[in-house]
This record gives structure tokens, sequence and C-alpha cells, in this order.
């Protein structure tokens, strides 16, 4: 596709493994073993086998799956492949993680769980992730920044930096210092469909 | 009681109309050579079986060889065909043709053309199986996931790679569902063509065999052939139906659920 206008910047030479996608269903290949769904990436760029999987094995562990490293995808619930998704996405250890509305068609619960599991990742790993949601609650938790887009055209109206601590967890839901962020941004959110509509 | 009862209410069905076939025969003064009874049958298998099986062999082996090719060949077209709509909109048409055109008006050119009578078989039952396989297999190869195939182009995956880790695994249901549909096409390709070919002698097939023995009025004779036969349609399906569920028992839901049918009765 060509762009119309505007560039990218990347701050590394990339190569395939420099960023890890996690796309809203989690495409896994279902005639393939979990661990081989996770090997992809790293088999497709030629690393030999046993790395491959030692570094699988302990992408299912970060994300809580190792048990299930020898099922098949069907034979998982979907929070649960929606795990082994992550777990493909940083076996490559990357750079960038671009997340499409992974956590869309999962239930509240689950989706908590997993919001809270990736904060953890992160914590740990501290990647870029760039993170496409329509939940203002799930964009709070997890992000630093948030960029609040128009509808059609996809403009972009508002940039906002989170005023949370770096270091959260569950409990901060309950909180109301995290209300109050939510309210500001849901206020962001509700401008931008605004100008948004005056466009249209 | 009642499950053994239900498993074996088929049985029972055929045993009922071989019974009133027999008695029918038997009672009703048929002659022989118009329609022989079931017992009839049975003995003129015992007592040619031997023959039979000789001509079972020959039968097989053309069936089995046409249908091994028929299955790389129309996988390897189908491939072909995928590569590009251009590929696909010249060359389907032509399989088409070779679907739609009935083997026996083919038949006298082949033999004409290959003066090998086993060559002339093979071509016959390949031509009568390749297209199902072709068709499915080009489907499959269209029905692969479209996210699955931007996952690959995402990590760059080659084109080796695409086709063996992806297109191969995700077509191989629909191939397999063509597979068995030739099987049963490359049975009836070798009847025909032994029968249009009307190969004899000691190297003929099962199908001229039950043509002479018509000719000759030993109807008996020629409906045992008939029975081998429809025993080998039913031996290669199930053949290639174990195969099937075999390989896709761990993943697909075709393979995965067959289970389940049985016990919900």
């Amino acid at each position: 596709m060509q762009p119309s206008t505007g560039q990218v910047n990347r701050a590394f030479a990339a190569k395939p493994g420099d960023v890890g996608f996690v796309f809203q269903d989690a495409t896994l290949m279902p005639w393939a073993k979990v661990i081989d769904n996770v090997c992809l990436p790293l088999e497709i760029s030629g690393s030999n086998a046993e790395s491959a999987r030692a570094k699988a094995m302990s992408a299912l562990e970060r994300v809580g799956l190792a048990e299930f490293a020898d099922t098949y995808p069907r034979q998982l619930s979907g929070g649960m492949r929606m795990r082994v998704s992550i777990a493909r996405a940083i076996v490559t250890n990357p750079r960038l993680l671009l997340m499409d509305e992974p956590f869309a068609a999962l239930d509240e619960f689950t989706r908590f769980k997993l919001n809270n599991d990736l904060l953890q990742l992160w914590q740990a790993n501290r990647w870029t992730v760039m993170f496409v949601t329509h939940s203002v609650r799930e964009a709070v938790f997890l992000s630093e920044r948030i960029v609040v887009m128009t509808q059609r055209p996809g403009r972009i109206a508002a940039d906002i930096r989170v005023n949370l601590p770096a270091h959260r967890d569950a409990a901060l839901r309950l909180g109301h210092v995290f209300a109050d962020e939510s309210a500001r941004i849901t206020l962001a959110l509700e401008q931008a469909m605004a100008t948004g509509d005056q466009a249209a | 009681m009642k499950k053994l009862g239900y498993a074996l209410l088929p049985y029972l069905f055929g045993l009922i109309i071989l019974a009133a076939w027999e008695l029918g025969v038997r009672f009703g003064g048929v002659p022989e050579y118009i329609l022989p009874g079931p017992l009839a049958v049975v003995n003129a298998l015992w007592a040619n079986i031997g023959d039979l099986l000789d001509g079972l062999a020959v039968t097989l082996q053309v069936t089995i060889i046409a249908l091994v090719l028929a299955a790389l060949t129309g996988a390897g077209f189908a491939f072909l065909l995928a590569q590009s709509k251009l590929t696909e909109r010249m060359l389907f048409p032509y399989a088409v043709i070779l679907q739609v055109t009935p083997i026996v008006t083919v038949a006298p050119f082949v033999i004409i053309w290959v003066d090998n009578i086993f060559g002339v078989l093979l071509i016959l039952a390949w031509m009568a199986a390749v297209f199902p396989i072709i068709s499915n297999t080009l489907f499959g190869l269209k029905s692969v996931d479209i996210n699955l195939r931007d996952m690959f182009r995402l990590y760059g995956a080659t084109k080796v790679q695409t086709t063996l880790c992806l297109l191969a695994p995700s077509t191989l249901p629909h191939f397999l569902s063509g597979l068995r549909i030739a099987g049963g096409l490359s049975l009836i390709g070798t009847v025909v063509a032994e029968m249009v070919a009307g190969t004899s002698g000691e190297r003929s097939g099962l199908a001229s065999r039950l043509l002479e023995a018509s000719y000759r009025l030993e109807l008996a004779k020629a409906l045992a052939c008939f029975v081998l036969l429809g025993l080998t349609g039913l031996a290669i399906y199930s053949a290639l139906d174990w195969l099937s569920r075999r390989l896709l028992r761990d993943w697909h839901e075709s393979a995965v659920n067959a289970g389940f049918s049985d016990n919900e009765n």
C-alpha cells in the first residue's frame, strides 16, 4: 500500500521477528500442536529446531501454558488460544509488539486476567507495544500513552499521557485514581467523536 | 442387546432380500441363464475363485496405480492452477472438459494410440479419477485462512515454507475428500475401460471376465464377478476413509468428531 503522506521512523533496522503480531483472532494453525504454533516464527527464520523449541517452551511458560505445549488449539478455550498467540508473538523477543484488539472477543474476566498478565510481561521485558482497543478501561490500565483516533477518516484527535504509576497491578482497577483517569480519557474520546461527526 | 440388534439391522435386511431372491428363483421356475439364485452365485464364486482372484489382481493393480497417478498429477495440477487467477482461468476449463467427456467415447482413440493394453486401462482410469482431486484440492488451496497467510508473510516466510507449512496441511482435508471420491471413480474407470478395450486372455481383469461370462450366459459367474467388484469398491472406500481419519484425527473436525455419532444412538 502506498502512503498518502507522512513517514515511519524506526529506531532499529527491522528484520522479521523484531516485530511481534497479535491479531484479533488467535490465528493459530489447527493442525499444529501449541508448541509448534509458537515455534513457527523461529522456524521461518531458519533457527535450529532444538533452540526454537526451548525458546517456545519459555514463551509458553511466560504466558502460563507450559503444560499445554502438546495439545492442539481446538482443545483450548478462547482465552488460552489468545495466550498461545501472545507466546508466538513474543517468542522472537521482539522490540515492537503490535496488538490489534487482541482481547476484544473475550469475556470481561478473561480480559482482565490477560490484561494483568500482559502488564506483567511488559514490566519484565519492556518492549514497545502498540495496542489497539475499543475499551477505555483496557487502554488506561495498560498504557503510558493513549492516542485517541476519530472514526472515518481515522485522524489523531488527542495524544494523552496517562497519569498512573509505571508499576501497576490488578488492584489499580479498584481505586479512584483509575476511575478518574478513565473518565478523563472517556471525555477525550467523546470530544473526538463529536469533531468526527462534524467533519462527516 | 438392543444395541446389537441395531447394529445387525442392515445385515438382517440384506439376508431377507437374499432369501426372498433364492426362494423366488427356486419356486418361480426362473432358469439359471436368466437369473441364478444367490446360492448358485456363491457356488460359481467358489468354483472359479482362483481364476476370479487373478482377474481381480489385474483390475486392482490398474485401479490403484491410476489412483496414485491421479492423486499426484491432480494435486500438482491444482497447485499450478492456484498460482494465479490467470493460470486458473487458462487451464481450469480443460480440467472440466476432461471430467465431462465420457471415457467410453475417448476409449477407441486411446486404444489406437497406445498399443499397450495396460497403458490404455491406466490412462482411462486416470481420466475418470483425476478431476475430483483437482477440484477439491483447488478448493482447499483457495480456502486457506487469510489471516494465517498474512502471518506467514509478516514473518517473512519463503514460498517453499508457506507451501509446506501452510498450504499443504491446510489443504490436506480437501485433498483427502477428493481422494475418497477418486478411489471409487478409479475402479469404475478401470471397469469401463476393460469392457470397452475388450481385453481377453490370461492378463484380463475382472470386468472383462464378467463380460465374457455374460456372453456365454454363465450368469452365476458374471454375478460373482459383479459381487467381487462391489466388495472391492467398498474396500477401496473404507481404506481411503481410514487413511483420511488417520491423518486428520488430531485436529480436523471431520475426523475428531467421527466417534460421536455412534455414541449418540
